[in-house]
């Protein structure tokens, strides 16, 4: 007999009968709730008894509990066989969370990639949604590519025991902590926040938008330490990127339908530049594209020249998601590219035993991505009116309309930002403002100004300088270990780095590759902080 | 992971595949027996001849009606108008004119759903009109440019080329003005729902929410795969199949 059993009951004897209660009020409650909807109308029994086995069926499978897995797997086939035949884009986004649920403990990285395959495709899951009928597409597709999310991050997080974090702060000097304690202040902070400007709802949703998915960062910097090789990890992510890249390309060559540009326009008017479609992929807007590609096509391309290991596939990546940003005539996506590999120009200069070829490659990339970009899009201009004005914007930028627009956007958000140095609260900028069938005007077209425009002038440039002091730290560290010696996180910091870039043009921190981003942040930081050995950073 | 699915496959592979099967072939075989399009109507008919002066056969309303379905203020403000995601070629390809046997012409929509048919008939109804009216208003524009071209073809102080000009403007308002469309109106502003016929498409429309368009087997089917794939890949890691293999392994 055990000490524990000895004692007394163990915990587990403990938990028992508390256990049981609260299974018999779940099904007491769920009995009576199914009741009352099978009194009221007759086919929500269905629909609320397929919802509750669906979301029991999760939780089973997240706290791996055998035996109601296996008792609510039958029902959920039934449920989800009647729901099939109705919303099949549904059921496929149900099937999606399964997969996540039982991934998570056993293959983390798995359940996280699925996650980021699933936000790669948000915006045709939700018009799939749409079309369908099914209720508030938007709300679904939006709900189950979060939990999804979430909960892979925290699978990941749960794992770990927050070991890593623990390593990583002791790894870091003073500097480096104050960086990071200043992006972290940051978020917590933004937390209070969200009841600042008394609309909590506007709040809370402004800060899932924005704030929320920095935590993907969390899932970066965890993602090599779940117990598979490092080679392993990259490709698996390699491959997730070159799948979104490839479908996006795809969509550049077949132009987005009829039915996905009403679907875009009905909240943007972003959809059509007249007649010429922009190329979407599976997002719901060309700037959705961009926020992910650009960072995708860097992160391929950095790789693809510092590290011989799946060369092939790192180039295909960066090739047809760099196909993606010129379909999608985000403009900016072509500089933030340029700058990606200005980046890796710079990491490369400082570099200890590179050749001059191998130095001057990155220059000469430069130049092949600003003519490559400017000639794509001089060759797409004539397939309209508005195509070619924004191509006329690449020869004349100071000229250029759009670019005028945003300096004055920029000029009235200062002086809102002197009128009301405290902020106006999380939710008041960008897509939270949206209240009806078009989007508001409620933009600064600049992710910074967004932060300081909504958090003031104390907390917003905890944001900024965080971002810039974390970002140059890593940059510094893997630049005195050698780039070459750690491609993965060169790669990843550079693929961030365009994306801030990108982000000086409009609110980008709210679009959907803002995932990406945060966790190429995080993988930057796991490689400079915890891969390099202290006799690399010493040298 | 890897041995667990093996197991999976190889202990109960007939039973899985059954149930795969099924999973697969009831989604399908409940989508077939669905319909497919709904029908809604909305009547058009010619403003009386008091009002523009205009004797118009039916053949000639309903072709007149059938060139103004293609064009960007119907088809794709149509498309744009709608509450549903919509292509605007959908709107061209669904839609027909057909003679009505009191005059005039029906607008006979087709869609997935009854309530798309009904809002469809009366939005596209509704534009219909509207262009027809603009186009007649742009008529009696072009007659107010007569007065001038008159003048300036019968002024002498004029050169010879621009008064040459004038006479064939003159000639062109007056061909335009002879070739006048009709103006087109909505008999009634409201379109009828469609009825829901078909057992299976009753039980949907028991479902909370509004009634769901058909998505079509193949979508329908491959949902069914999906999710029978990813309810055994739950069954393999979390399910009995995994304390199985553990016993075996250890």
């Amino acid at each position: 007999m055990s000490s524990a059993t000895a004692a007394g009951p163990s915990r587990e004897g403990r938990l028992r009968p508390v256990a049981r209660t609260a299974a018999a009020v779940v099904v007491l409650g769920t009995a009576t709730l199914l009741g009352v909807a099978g009194a009221i109308r007759p086919g929500w029994l269905l629909a609320l008894a397929a919802a509750i086995s669906f979301v029991g069926l999760l939780l089973a499978l997240l706290v791996e509990a055998r035996t109601a897995v296996v008792l609510l797997i039958p029902l959920v086939a039934l449920g989800g066989v009647a729901v099939a035949f109705v919303w099949p884009t549904a059921t496929i986004l149900g099937a999606a969370l399964i997969v996540v649920a039982a991934l998570l403990r056993r293959a983390p990285v798995h359940a996280l990639l699925t996650a980021l395959l699933l936000s790669a495709f948000e915006g045709a899951l939700k018009l799939r949604l749409a079309i369908e009928g099914a209720p508030s597409p938007r709300t679904i597709g939006a709900l189950a590519i979060d939990l999804s999310l979430f909960s892979a991050i925290a699978g990941l997080v749960i794992r770990d025991r927050a070991t890593t974090l623990r390593t990583l702060w002791g790894q870091l000097n003073r500097f480096e902590r104050v960086a990071l304690g200043l992006l972290v202040g940051w978020l917590a902070v933004s937390v209070l926040q969200t009841a600042q400007s008394g609309d909590v709802v506007a709040g809370v949703q402004g800060f899932r938008l924005s704030q929320a998915y920095a935590v993907a960062a969390l899932a970066g910097l965890l993602i090599f330490r779940s117990g598979l090789s490092e080679e392993r990890v990259t490709r698996l992510l390699l491959y997730v990127l070159a799948a979104v890249s490839a479908y996006a390309a795809l969509r550049t060559i077949t132009g987005p339908t009829g039915s996905e540009v009403t679907f875009i326009d009905e909240r943007s008017g972003q959809g059509a530049l007249g007649t010429a479609g922009r190329a979407l992929g599976g997002f719901s807007s060309p700037f959705g594209v961009a926020s992910f590609l650009v960072p995708a096509s860097v992160f391929g391309l950095v790789l693809a020249y510092l590290r011989e290991r799946d060369r092939l596939l790192s180039a295909f990546a960066a090739v047809t998601a760099a196909v993606g940003v010129v379909g999608s005539y985000v403009r900016t996506g072509l500089v933030a590219l340029a700058a990606g590999a200005a980046f890796l120009a710079a990491m490369l200069a400082r570099g200890r035993g590179l050749t001059r070829r191998q130095r001057l490659v990155p220059v000469a990339l430069i130049v092949v991505l600003l003519a490559g970009g400017y000639a794509g899009s001089v060759l797409t201009s004539d397939v309209s009116d508005l195509a070619k004005q924004r191509s006329e914007g690449l020869k004349d930028p100071l000229g250029d309309e759009s670019l005028n627009t945003r300096l004055d956007t920029w000029g009235d958000t200062l002086e809102r930002v002197a009128d009301e140095p405290l902020g106006s609260g999380l939710g008041t900028i960008g897509h939270a403002t949206f209240t009806g069938e078009r989007d508001s005007d409620v933009f600064t077209d600049n992710s910074y100004l967004k932060v300081i425009r909504e958090q003031g002038v104390i907390v917003g440039p905890l944001f900024v300088l965080g971002l810039l002091g974390f970002t140059g730290a890593i940059a510094v560290r893997l630049s005195r270990a050698g780039p070459t010696r750690h491609p993965v996180g060169v790669a990843a910091l550079a693929g961030f780095v365009s994306f801030m870039v990108l982000a000086v043009m409009a609110e980008y921190f709210e679009q959907p590759g803002k995932v990406l981003a945060w966790m190429l942040l995080g993988i930057a930081a796991w490689e400079a902080f915890l891969k390099v050995s202290p006799g690399e950073n010493a040298a | 992971m890897r041995e667990s699915l093996a197991e999976l496959v190889r202990g109960r592979g007939l039973i899985l595949g059954l149930a795969a099967a099924v999973m697969v072939a009831l989604p399908v075989a409940l989508t077939l027996a669905r319909d497919v399009s709904y029908e809604s109507r909305i009547p058009l008919v010619v403003a009386p001849a008091s009002e523009t002066g205009q004797r118009v056969s039916q053949a000639e309303v309903r072709r007149y009606a059938e060139t103004l379905i293609p064009t960007e203020r119907v088809a794709r403000a149509s498309a744009f108008q709608a509450s549903f995601p919509l292509d605007p070629d959908t709107v061209v390809e669904n839609t027909r004119v057909e003679g009505r046997p009191r005059g005039g012409v029906n607008l006979v929509i087709e869609s997935d759903t009854p309530m798309h048919a009904q809002e469809l008939a009366e939005l596209e109804g509704k534009l219909i009109e509207d262009l027809s009216k603009r186009r007649r208003d742009r008529g009696s524009d072009e007659s107010r440019r007569l007065p001038d071209l008159f003048k300036r073809e019968s002024n002498p102080d004029l050169p010879a080329a621009e008064r040459r000009e004038a006479r064939v403007a003159i000639a062109e308002v007056l061909s335009r003005l002879d070739r006048k469309s009709p103006l087109l109106e909505r008999a009634t502003t409201t379109a009828p729902e469609p009825e829901v016929t078909g057992s299976v498409d009753k039980l949907v429309e028991r479902l909370p929410g509004e009634f769901p368009a058909n998505p079509g087997p193949l979508a329908a089917g491959v949902a069914g795969l999906l999710l029978a794939l990813s309810l055994f890949a739950a069954w393999a890691l979390v399910g009995p199949m995994r304390d199985a293999a553990s016993r075996r392994g250890g």
